[in-house]
């Protein structure tokens, strides 16, 4: 996908800022840009409501207002525009097209806190985000006795909740990402995720099968952290692994 | 028919001239009976006292019996009259659960001394060896009146929790989380807070949203307690189990949590992996369930079912984003968080009454199920580190009403429409679940549902509407293909003044009969 030039944001930027402005519907507005701040076309942007909620005689909780949750895609010059949104607080996070753009939602300051009055729209400041390397899981699977758990793809039209014998993910600091099975080669599995630029992160491998490191023969703990990578600068970092 | 073994006012010898013989439920699914937060305190008999030198004098602690039980009497009198149904055993009333068919009991315990449950003694958070006593004591007598089953579960978050803290504390550092610090509502017990809803407590901390399980504010170290003196051997927990395994009673369930809501309230899965100290709280629990030869794949959290409306623009049914129906997302939800896979609010919902209807492929995710779909339905939803242990059983609390209007999520108590066609489809659909998700055989228990109480205040539904679920539940094929591991546990607060305890649910001519 390619990222419009620095003109563009220099075009937008007239109408974009930080604060909020009469419209005739509520809504949300704004612009996604990289590190650099240039526009960032195709990013989904995420937005979700705190619906209310209040507690009965019995202490059970009653949802007493709407519940939305949806997004959309930014355009060629990043920008985004969402209207017909009921008034209050919505978060807003932002996800890059490119596997290894990481979200402000997770590797940064946190979700956009959007305040919307009625009749308004929030307009708000540009939301980078950043890229980072991919780590590649790649796991050799000489006897064929990997199953993913919680595997990406549906059958008969639903998403799999049982099943399999092996998940990876990595930790950085409390905060836990699956790696994501992405494609077989042979009788390697690869799983991939998207971690900043020196970054430590300790990969936590849930299995029942025997995981040994490549790199130091060394058994990897399951259902555990292990000890911590440091990613570095490539725009790819291998962990090669072995099952039996 | 009627013992005087304690005296009994001349309303209830009346009513016992009209005592039934134990009758079959809505056969073969099991009935049990909800009581809400139990007074275990003075559970007991004057002239002793009960924990902490509470009164075992029923005074109003049941205050809506329907004249079962005076002002007089003690606790455990009054509660025999709900269940006795042997002359054996003491005074019998006509309409008593055992004699309805009920074969179980729903009870909470709160943990900080609100609704007259004091667990735990002093600083050291032991269990108070009264405390338990008199639950034991109960157990026992429920076993005795003809009871088989009891789900005991911790008042972990409700309002009547007691020993609560409002304070601010400090956002985590976390990656994706804000900075800076907010005001919320913390027990010793529960490793999240809960905001607040103006002078009351309101829901679980939402603070960034889906994010809120790593973003909100962990329970502030002079509240917290550990999971120790609730999960831990010794704790109220592994002692409520023995008091149940001492008694007699099967628990076919241990519910960790009352109504868990990952769509909105993604902090709650810090009760199966609570990643403020790294603890699998649930397969601590099922370790418990263990050491007392109960089942650990009995330990779970109840989820609520969503309801459709019956406005102008309401549909019956829709799928989820997990492909079954979304009445019953939040099973789904809850299922999917045990496993290892995704939860929390789903980036593109059409939302219609309460239920959450997959609204991925009309913003740009494909068709389902085709190349790239699942990334782009699931963007931005968590995963817990690992695998948890999955339950092999399901609790659904439904309760059966249709909703005034997309927007306006208030059951409809009107009456201007049955419910009954749209819970033969809530009915259908859960035999659905269970059917893919291999759960047939396992018990599927609906842990809330339609009270036929009188009034609106104690569970917002109506007698009609219960009949109307009752009916609803006799049309699916959940009942046709799998009634005996079909457990209807309607609601029921016996200390509130809004709900008639006992109240005719089952046999002899009940909705559940």
């Amino acid at each position: 996908m390619t990222r419009p030039t620095k003109t563009i944001i220099g075009l937008t930027v007239l109408f974009i800022s930080c604060g909020v402005l009469s419209a005739q519907t509520s809504g949300i507005s704004g612009q996604v840009v990289d590190a650099s701040g240039s526009p960032v076309a195709g990013a989904t942007v995420l937005y979700s409501n705190v619906p209310p909620f209040t507690r009965d005689s019995s202490g059970h909780l009653v949802q007493t207002g709407p519940s939305i949750n949806s997004g959309t895609t930014t355009a060629q010059d990043g920008t985004f525009a969402v209207s017909g949104l009921p008034a209050g607080l919505y978060y807003v996070c932002v996800y890059g097209p490119q596997s290894n753009d990481l979200s402000p939602c997770e590797w940064g300051t946190g979700a956009l806190n959007a305040q919307i009055a009625d009749e308004q729209i929030f307009s708000a400041a540009p939301i980078a985000i950043s890229s980072g390397t991919l780590l590649i899981f790649r796991v050799n699977d000489p006897n064929s006795l990997l199953q993913d758990i919680a595997p990406p793809t549906v059958v008969g039209g639903r998403i799999p909740l049982s099943g399999g014998n092996f998940k990876i993910g990595i930790m950085a600091g409390t905060r836990y990402f699956r790696a994501i099975p992405s494609s077989q080669q042979g009788t390697q599995h690869l799983y991939t995720v998207a971690v900043p630029v020196g970054a430590s992160v300790r990969p936590f491998i849930y299995s029942s099968l025997v995981v040994t490191s490549l790199t130091t023969g060394a058994a990897m703990a399951t259902g555990a952290a292990s000890p911590a990578i440091i990613v570095t600068g490539q725009p790819q970092q291998y962990v090669d692994l072995q099952v039996q | 028919m009627l013992t005087t073994r304690t005296a009994a006012p001349a309303l209830v010898i009346l009513l016992s001239l009209a005592f039934t013989a134990e009758a079959e439920t809505i056969s073969p699914a099991k009935l049990e009976v909800n009581l809400g937060a139990f007074p275990v305190d003075n559970y007991c008999d004057p002239p002793n006292t009960g924990v902490n030198g509470a009164s075992c004098v029923n005074n109003s602690i049941f205050p809506n019996t329907n004249g079962v039980c005076t002002t007089s009497i003690s606790v455990r009198e009054c509660v025999r009259r709900f269940f006795n149904n042997n002359p054996a055993n003491g005074t019998v009333v006509a309409g008593n659960y055992v004699s309805q068919g009920i074969t179980g009991v729903r009870l909470f315990f709160t943990l900080g001394g609100r609704a007259n449950s004091t667990p735990f003694t002093g600083s050291n958070h032991a269990v108070n060896s009264t405390w338990i006593t008199q639950l034991t004591q109960l157990f026992k007598d429920l076993k005795l009146w003809g009871i088989q089953r009891v789900t005991p579960l911790p008042a972990l978050d409700a309002a009547y929790g007691g020993m609560i803290s409002e304070m601010s504390a400090n956002y985590p550092n976390t990656s994706g989380c804000p900075s800076g610090s907010k005001t919320l509502y913390f027990f010793p017990w529960l490793p999240y807070g809960l905001v607040p809803n103006g002078s009351s407590v309101g829901g679980p901390d939402q603070t960034q949203g889906v994010q809120a399980y790593y973003c909100s504010p962990y329970t502030p170290s002079n509240i917290w307690w550990g999971w120790g003196p609730i999960v831990g051997t010794g704790g109220v927990i592994d002692q409520v189990l023995g008091a149940a395994a001492t008694a007699g009673l099967s628990v076919t369930e241990f519910e960790m949590q009352n109504e868990n809501d990952l769509e909105n309230f993604s902090v709650e899965a810090r009760l199966i992996y609570d990643i403020t100290t790294g603890t699998d709280v649930t397969q601590m629990v099922g370790q418990l369930m263990t050491n007392h030869n109960f089942k650990s794949t009995g330990v779970t959290l109840s989820v609520k079912s969503g309801n459709a409306c019956d406005s102008a623009g309401c549909i019956n049914d829709c799928a989820s984003l997990f492909g079954d129906s979304a009445r019953i997302v939040d099973t789904d939800q809850l299922q999917s968080a045990f496993y290892g896979g995704v939860f929390g609010s789903p980036p593109y919902v059409s939302y219609n009454g309460t239920m959450a209807c997959d609204d991925s492929s009309s913003h740009g995710c494909g068709a389902v199920g085709s190349q790239g779909w699942y990334a782009c339905a699931t963007k931005g939803m968590l995963i817990l580190p690992g695998s948890h242990p999955v339950p092999a059983l399901t609790d659904i609390h439904n309760n059966g009403c249709l909703l005034i209007s997309t927007s306006n999520p208030s059951c409809d108590l009107s009456g201007s429409v049955s419910v009954t066609s749209s819970q033969t489809t809530f009915y259908n659909d859960v035999w659905g679940y269970l059917q893919y998700r291999g759960l047939t055989g396992d018990p599927i228990l609906f842990g809330e549902t339609n009270s036929n109480q009188p009034s609106t205040a104690c569970n917002n539904d109506t007698p009609t509407i219960t009949q109307q679920n009752a009916a609803g539940f006799e049309a699916s094929t959940l009942y046709s293909s799998d009634a005996t591991n079909v457990y209807l546990r309607p609601w029921n607060t016996a200390t509130s003044s809004n709900c008639v305890t006992p109240i005719l649910l089952g046999a002899p001519n009940g909705p559940y009969k």
